[in-house]
Parts: structure tokens; C-alpha cells; sequence
């Protein structure tokens, strides 16, 4: 009988190599879910939800932490075949400006009727264009040598504020400054000097001594404060000119159009599923579920008082319009 | 008169020995040993660390970690056998004579060493993204316009251009000496084109075909500049997880990553220098 040649070998080997290595990796490009995100999200996801997710449907998820904005221009560029099945973001904005330009599809949750409807987006044929799945009030994060937090209407210290442009985090503070004095939010702008590009980064500007005074997620400050980060405790809304106010962050999510994971919509439904809504105070983020509670920690809410900015979501080329006023330079 | 205990032939080689080795090891040893100090250290920013095996231990064990390293070798492994027929192909067109322009396509077969991989990477995207002329070809032809961004096609093609002229030019070279003799008597004996090729020419280019695939499964490795461009969340690679971890802050576990695909190169590189110099490959 004939030996085979090494080369024979070699070629047989290479060809095992080559099919198996194309086996996996096409299972793997269809069978992954992927999620394009934000960091203030990233240990709810990969505490929580990518394994439980993984161990009901047998699917894993690949979560992409890029900015907002970036993540709706790779979005864009895909032109109909896009590598994202869900967005999962902390402001409805792109959102509605993605369903406005046929990205996203309208969709209904099995829940739909326990939701109230501020954390949704409006009627559209086929559904919602978004839902909120958890929430987070915005907190104002200064530096403990003050004692208490510092008028915004008369902020006299460095503050940071964060990129409208990149960051969720500065499109809800433009979003409450631009709703409740634009004056003020100018005035805050120019006293900052480093502009935080992520709610993560915002929230250490103020443990590191960057500036003194910011408006952050109350989630991603109780992650910091629990490590031990040198920010204020106990949590306190935002006060300009004598008054508080709630601002909702929303964290949403989007059915984007065309995407290539069937279980897209099984992970929108798994986010309201209860056993998900009732861990969300484990991660400092609140249900949008009637009769939740506050994460640990937490503002106290209702609170007396303070007014709630509930934003038309639907109106959001205005707000993405003053979004350029609040960059240093812009 | 004190005679001077050294000669000068054996100054000049101290001297030079002492400056070249001190710029080899400030400009290539030095910052590769670096990160492999870095891979072993628990903390390097806090400049306190110690010695550790934690980076390897969380690579290795965890999938989020270790997928780019599967990925890298998997896309690796995948090029190397497109190269084997692609590169072989055109670099035996090109010294044989076999198309019209064949001194042009060799020079062409050069342009990516020229073009800045990010700039191969951009050309991928507008050629095979949605908006190029691909997808309005397959929109002619089927109905229907297929894009391939962000997906496994378009990655390999990537890695393909990167390394195509590794492959070219290692078998290009051994073509170049064989003699062409051997196959005029072979055809002029009845046998045809084809099995000549498999049975004279192919195995006198083993050389070239292992020192190519060696380089293209190094380059392949290492390729970053198209693969940012190009690249899912899903496939991400090796070299796209450096950035992410190094951008990240992360640097011991971007020196583990780095130290993994040194090793497999610098493996794969002394395989192929012992075969070649052993003979085994060569007829």
C-alpha cells in the first residue's frame, strides 16, 4: 500500500482545518445575537441578562459597547443588512430618529398594558416604535466637601458636563437644562473644562476631582458609590432656583429592521419578563413596572415637590437640534 | 611601552556587537519583552504589581475572552488555504507569461503591501457594502443587491488582500528558478497541462508554498488596519481585542493577547526555517 506523502498530509489536514474553522465561524455569525449598547448597562447585561438569556433560549449575545452615535451611523452604512438586532440605549433619541428613517421596526410587548405610557414610545402602525425596560432618575453628583448639592441655577465650580454628542448622559442633561432653563445649562457649560464621553466616565470626572458637579444616572453613581468611589451619599435630584426635579433616563430598546437573529424579538420580551424587572434594584436600575421598588440607595420617589420633566420623545429633532449648543467649542 | 591587550579587529567587533545589539534591544527586543512582563504583572498601572498568571488564567477560561483568539485562527487558517490556490495562481500566471499584462499584474499584485491596510479596509466596504458596485450587481443580475458588510466574506476578503502579496511573491521566487525544461519534456511526452502542473511543477514549489503560508498565516494574524473597518462584533479578532482591552485600560490582558499570538507566529516561523533548511520540503 502506498504512504501518503507528507505534502498529502498537510493538504488533508489544511482542508479539515479550513471546514471546520467555516463551520464555526458562519454557526457563530448566524446563531449570536447581537446588541448594540451602552457601558452604563454593561453588569446588568453581563451579570444577568447574557446568561440567563443564554440558558432559556440556548442563544448567545454579543453586546457592543460603542457610543450612540456611532452605533446608529454603523447602523446606517449597512444599508438594510445590518449586523445589530436590538439596540438597548439610555435616551429613546436615536430611536425615534432611526424608526423615522426606517431602521427600526414597530413592536408590540405581551405586557403592553402594564406599561405606563412614558415609557414607550408613541402609536405607530404595528406597535411602539420603543420601550423603556428600566429606568434611572438623573441625580446631580457633586463632590462631598459641599455638604449638599449646589444650585445649578448659580454654578460657580468646575462642572462636567457631558457630551451631547457622544454620550446619552449629555443628551438628558441638555434635556433638562434645555426644559428647565437654558441659561443655566450655558452657565454649566462654561464652567466646564473636560467633557465626560460616557455616563460611566461622568460619574469618575467627580471620584477624581476632574470637576466638582455633574448630572449623572442615580444606576451608575450607586455602582461607583458601592465600589467606594468618592462621590456624594445619600443621592439628591437636581435642584436649580430653589426647585428639584425628576428627569427619567430610559433605557430602551429598538427591533432594528432587517435583523438577522430571529430571537431579536424573544430578548425584547425576556427584558420585561418579571424575574428580569425584579433583579433590575441588584444593577441600581428601577422597573418600569407598576409597584417597583428603589434600588438600594436610591432617591426616594415620589418626591415631594419636585417636578417631572416627562419628555415628548416624539419631538426629538428639537432637542437633537440644541444637542451642538452644549459641546465646548461647538 | 604597555602593549594594548585587545586588537583592534576585536575592539571594532565589541563596539559594534555593544551598539548593534543596544539598538536591537531598545527598538524590537525591549518593547516585546516589555508586554511580556506586562502579561505576568497583576496590576501595571498601579505600579505596585506582582507576578501572576490571572490574565492567562481569565483568557483561557472565559468565552468572551478567548473567542478572538478561536476567531484569529479560524480566519488564519481559512486565508491561507484561499492563498494556496489564489496566490499560487497568479504569481504562476505572472512568471509563466500565462495573461496578457502579466508584468502589470505582478506589479499590481504588490499594491497592498503599498496601500494602507485601513485604506484596503475602506475599499472592501464601499465595493461590497450595500452602496457599492456589488450589491447594484447582484441587484442586475438576481433582483435582488447583496452586501457583505459585516459579514464572514468580507472579513477573509480583508485578510486576503492583506496577505495576498506574501503568497505571490514566496511562490513567485521558487517559479522563477525551476526549470521550465522539465515540463516542455513532460507535455512533449503526451502528458497534459494539468497533471504536469500537479505532478512536476507543484511539488518543486513545496518551498514556496510553506514559506508563503507561513507569512500569510503571520500576517494574517496580525492584520488589524482593514479588519477595524471591516469586522462584526461577532467575529472580532485577536488584534481588534488588544485595542479594545489596551483602549480600555486593560493592559496586562491586551500583553496576555499579544503574548499568545507571538508565540504562535514565532512557532510557526521556527517550523517553517527548520523544515526549509532540513530539505524535507525541497524535492
Amino acid at each position: 500500500m502506498m504512504r501518503p506523502s507528507g505534502f498529502t498530509i498537510a493538504v488533508l489536514v489544511l482542508a479539515a482545518g479550513v471546514a471546520l474553522a467555516s463551520v464555526d465561524l458562519f454557526r457563530l455569525e448566524r446563531q449570536t445575537l447581537v446588541v448594540y449598547t451602552t457601558p452604563a448597562l454593561r453588569d446588568f447585561l453581563e451579570g444577568f441578562v447574557v446568561p440567563h438569556f443564554r440558558a432559556n433560549f440556548s442563544v448567545d449575545i454579543t453586546p457592543v459597547y460603542v457610543s450612540a452615535g456611532e452605533q446608529y451611523n454603523r447602523l446606517r452604512i449597512s444599508g438594510g443588512h445590518p449586523e445589530a438586532d436590538v439596540f438597548l440605549h439610555a435616551s429613546p433619541l436615536f430611536l425615534e430618529k432611526g424608526f423615522a428613517g426606517g431602521y427600526f421596526l414597530p413592536f408590540t410587548v405581551r405586557g403592553d398594558s402594564t406599561i405606563p405610557p412614558t415609557f414607550k414610545g408613541s402609536n405607530v402602525t404595528g406597535g411602539h416604535a420603543w420601550y423603556a425596560f428600566a429606568w434611572s432618575p438623573l441625580v446631580e453628583v457633586y463632590d462631598p466637601a459641599f455638604g449638599a448639592p449646589p444650585d445649578l441655577a448659580s454654578i460657580n465650580t468646575a462642572f462636567g458636563f457631558p457630551h451631547p454628542l457622544l454620550s446619552n448622559n449629555g443628551i438628558y442633561a441638555v434635556l433638562f437644562f434645555e426644559n428647565v432653563s437654558a441659561a443655566a445649562g450655558l452657565r454649566a457649560l462654561a464652567h466646564t473644562v473636560v467633557q465626560p464621553v460616557n455616563a460611566r466616565a461622568n460619574i469618575l470626572g467627580v471620584a477624581e476631582g476632574d470637576f466638582a458637579v455633574t448630572l449623572g444616572y442615580e444606576a451608575v453613581t450607586l455602582f461607583y458609590v458601592k465600589q467606594g468611589a468618592r462621590v456624594n451619599f445619600p443621592l439628591r435630584l437636581p435642584i436649580l432656583a430653589g426647585q428639584n426635579y425628576v428627569t427619567p433616563v430610559l433605557f430602551s430598546v429598538g427591533l432594528v429592521k432587517g435583523h438577522p437573529n430571529a430571537f431579536a424579538s424573544d430578548l425584547i420580551e425576556f427584558l420585561f419578563r418579571d424575574t428580569v424587572q425584579s433583579n433590575l434594584g441588584r444593577y441600581y436600575f428601577r422597573s418600569v413596572l407598576p409597584n417597583s421598588t428603589a434600588p438600594a440607595g436610591g432617591v426616594p420617589l415620589p418626591a415631594p415637590g419636585a417636578v417631572t420633566i416627562d419628555y415628548n420623545w416624539s419631538k426629538w429633532s428639537g432637542l437633537e437640534a440644541a444637542l451642538p449648543k452644549y459641546v465646548i467649542g461647538g | 611601552m604597555v602593549k594594548w591587550p585587545f586588537s583592534r579587529t576585536t575592539l571594532e567587533r565589541t563596539v559594534w556587537t555593544i551598539l548593534v545589539w543596544l539598538l536591537f534591544g531598545l527598538f524590537v527586543l525591549g518593547p516585546l519583552l516589555t508586554v511580556v512582563a506586562f502579561s505576568f504583572t497583576s496590576s501595571v498601572l498601579s505600579g505596585t504589581g506582582t507576578f501572576t498568571l490571572t490574565w492567562y488564567g481569565q483568557l483561557f477560561s472565559q468565552p468572551g475572552l478567548y473567542g478572538p483568539l478561536i476567531r484569529t485562527f479560524e480566519v488564519a487558517i481559512i486565508v491561507v488555504a484561499f492563498q494556496l490556490f489564489f496566490g499560487t495562481l497568479v504569481a504562476y500566471s505572472t512568471v509563466r507569461k500565462r495573461v496578457f499584462a502579466a508584468s502589470a499584474l505582478d506589479t499590481l499584485s504588490n499594491i497592498t503591501i503599498a496601500v494602507p491596510s485601513v485604506v484596503v479596509g475602506l475599499s472592501l466596504l464601499a465595493f461590497y457594502g450595500p452602496f457599492g458596485p456589488f450589491a447594484a450587481f447582484t441587484d442586475f443580475l438576481f433582483g435582488n443587491p447583496v452586501s457583505l458588510t459585516w459579514t464572514l466574506w468580507i472579513l477573509v476578503f480583508a485578510h486576503m488582500l492583506e496577505t495576498f502579496p506574501y503568497m505571490v511573491r514566496s511562490v513567485g521566487a521558487v517559479l522563477l528558478k525551476l526549470d521550465e525544461h522539465l515540463e516542455s519534456a513532460a507535455r512533449s511526452l503526451g502528458a497534459r497541462r494539468l497533471h504536469v502542473f500537479l505532478t512536476i511543477t507543484l511539488p518543486q514549489l513545496k518551498p514556496g508554498l510553506v514559506a508563503g503560508s507561513v507569512l500569510v498565516l503571520s500576517r494574517s494574524i496580525a492584520e488589524f488596519g482593514a479588519t477595524i473597518i471591516v469586522v462584526s462584533a461577532v467575529l472580532k479578532t485577536a488584534p481588534i481585542a488588544i485595542f479594545t482591552q489596551a483602549e480600555a485600560g486593560s493592559l496586562e490582558l491586551a500583553s496576555a493577547y499579544s503574548v499568545v499570538l507571538m508565540v504562535v507566529s514565532f512557532v510557526a516561523y521556527v517550523l517553517m526555517s527548520r523544515w526549509l533548511l532540513r530539505g524535507e520540503l525541497v524535492t
